[in-house]
């Protein structure tokens, strides 16, 4: 089945006082249009906010159906602004806040998984669904749905959102989904393993008196491999603000390791520290605050970072891409 | 680059250099990488500066080639701080490899910035700025 007939009764026009998260299949397309156009039209008739991030292609598509509506739609591309997935969740943050007190109901389009995004790309989207349920739980009337492509997509990432979604819709038709885990799957994601590393080129420790030549390593091996000069850099940004984290609160000291995993450069921070806030690094502090900057830095300056908790301790993950454009 | 015989307590490079620019002003030049192990030199250099020598204080970036949370975080403190004691403080110039990092953490919310000296001076003589956020 390539195609399902999404009527509006799917999304029915009274509004529920609270956070709706809905995983969408469809297939294609001609079937992504016929599950996310309506929930798109009957919001602009509402003159209700709405925000749509998908690819480019799926971004044309729409305001091609929209026609003049299309203006009073905000779209994001998911490509750039979604890159690394936990940036998306601040996507979200600022539409509430900027609509927020205009007393309307909000409606929010979200696709960050796509067949061409890599498996630790989709292991991080899959987690930052589940913590969209944390994230917006106190947010009102806010409702987002999340299309998957089931022409595209493989089963396990198709059964992840059934995990990570209260609601699905199918068939154009909106049920409770029976698999959904809520926000305990965030505990247990948190835990997964991360895969093995490549061959590590750069191994060492760092403690409070060399904390800042760890930023000079990752510079020079990643100029060694051929990453572009300013995302060394950003890299390397990041690197250190992992590393401060140990000093801080990683008990004082941490491992960094280095090395290449097909076309990325990688880069990990391990410390004997424990995660306290699943949500950490994807909202900024209040601008009084003087803690919680490094791991929004870190977010905001790789292409892939992944957090884990394990028996020994945390671990910092943070990619980058070789000879990708800005 | 890392020197490898170089022993292993490392001290970026890093200066702040206090002038008056007459007028109530003082210039407070920072260079080099202001991160957790510099910070506290800026903070130090700040504090001593007060009224009616320096009612209103710039801090120039352009020379600052590298900065960390923990800098940023010593701006907002240095901001705040001069704003207590009644003087007016605001960060200027920052160069391109900075002012990512700072609009990162959407700096102007949290400190009064400007692009240019002359104009951190202007809005130091016209605001009253007392280290809550500007912008």
């Amino acid at each position: 089945m390539l195609h399902y007939p999404v009527t509006e009764s799917a999304f029915p026009t009274r509004r529920p006082k609270a956070f709706r998260h809905d995983a969408v299949f469809y297939g294609g397309e001609r079937g992504f249009l016929a599950a996310v156009l309506p929930f798109v039209s009957a919001a602009v008739e509402r003159d209700e906010p709405v925000l749509v991030a998908v690819l480019p292609a799926r971004e044309q598509a729409l305001r091609n159906e929209l026609g003049p509506a299309s203006r009073q739609v905000e779209f994001v591309d998911m490509e750039s602004a979604g890159r690394n997935p936990a940036r998306i969740i601040p996507v979200w943050h600022d539409f509430v806040s900027r609509h927020a007190g205009g007393g309307k109901a909000l409606n929010g389009v979200g696709e960050p998984i796509w067949p061409e995004r890599t498996a630790p790309e989709i292991a991080e989207c899959q987690r930052h669904e589940s913590l969209l349920n944390l994230a917006f739980a106190a947010a009102g009337s806010f409702s987002l749905i999340c299309p998957y492509d089931e022409a595209g997509l493989p089963a396990d990432v198709l059964a992840a959102a059934r995990e990570s979604h209260p609601h699905v819709v199918e068939d154009g038709k909106r049920h409770a989904s029976a698999s959904y885990c809520g926000v305990d799957c965030i505990d247990v994601a948190d835990r997964r393993p991360l895969a093995p590393p490549h061959e590590i080129q750069v191994e060492r420790a760092f403690d409070a008196r060399d904390v800042t030549s760890v930023r000079r390593d990752v510079t020079s091996w990643a100029a060694a491999n051929d990453l572009e000069r300013a995302r060394a850099d950003d890299l390397a940004l990041a690197a250190h603000e992992a590393a401060v984290n140990s000093i801080r609160h990683g008990g004082g000291r941490g491992a960094l390791r280095l090395w290449r995993d097909d076309d990325s450069l990688v880069c990990e921070v391990a410390d004997a520290g424990e995660l306290h806030d699943p949500l950490a690094g994807r909202s900024l502090p209040a601008p009084e605050s003087a803690n919680g900057r490094g791991l929004w830095l870190i977010n905001h300056l790789c292409d892939l970072v992944q957090v884990r908790q394990t028996p020994s301790g945390a671990i910092v993950r943070m990619r980058q891409q070789l000879h990708r454009s800005p | 680059m890392t020197d490898e015989h170089a022993p292993a307590l490392e001290t970026p490079a890093f200066a702040v250099t206090v002038s008056d620019a007459g007028n109530g002003r003082a210039l407070v030049a920072v260079s080099g990488e202001l991160d957790i192990a510099t910070a506290p030199q800026l903070l130090a250099a700040v504090a001593v500066l007060a009224p009616p020598a320096a009612s209103a204080i710039a801090i120039d970036l352009s020379a600052l080639t590298f900065i960390d949370s923990s800098g940023i975080n010593a701006l907002r403190t240095a901001v705040r701080a001069a704003g207590s004691r009644g003087a007016g403080a605001i960060v200027a110039s920052p160069s391109q490899r900075v002012v990512r990092v700072l609009e990162l953490v959407r700096i102007a919310e949290i400190i009064p910035i400007e692009s240019s000296l002359e104009a951190a001076f202007a809005r130091l003589g016209t605001d009253r700025l007392d280290g809550s956020a500007g912008g």
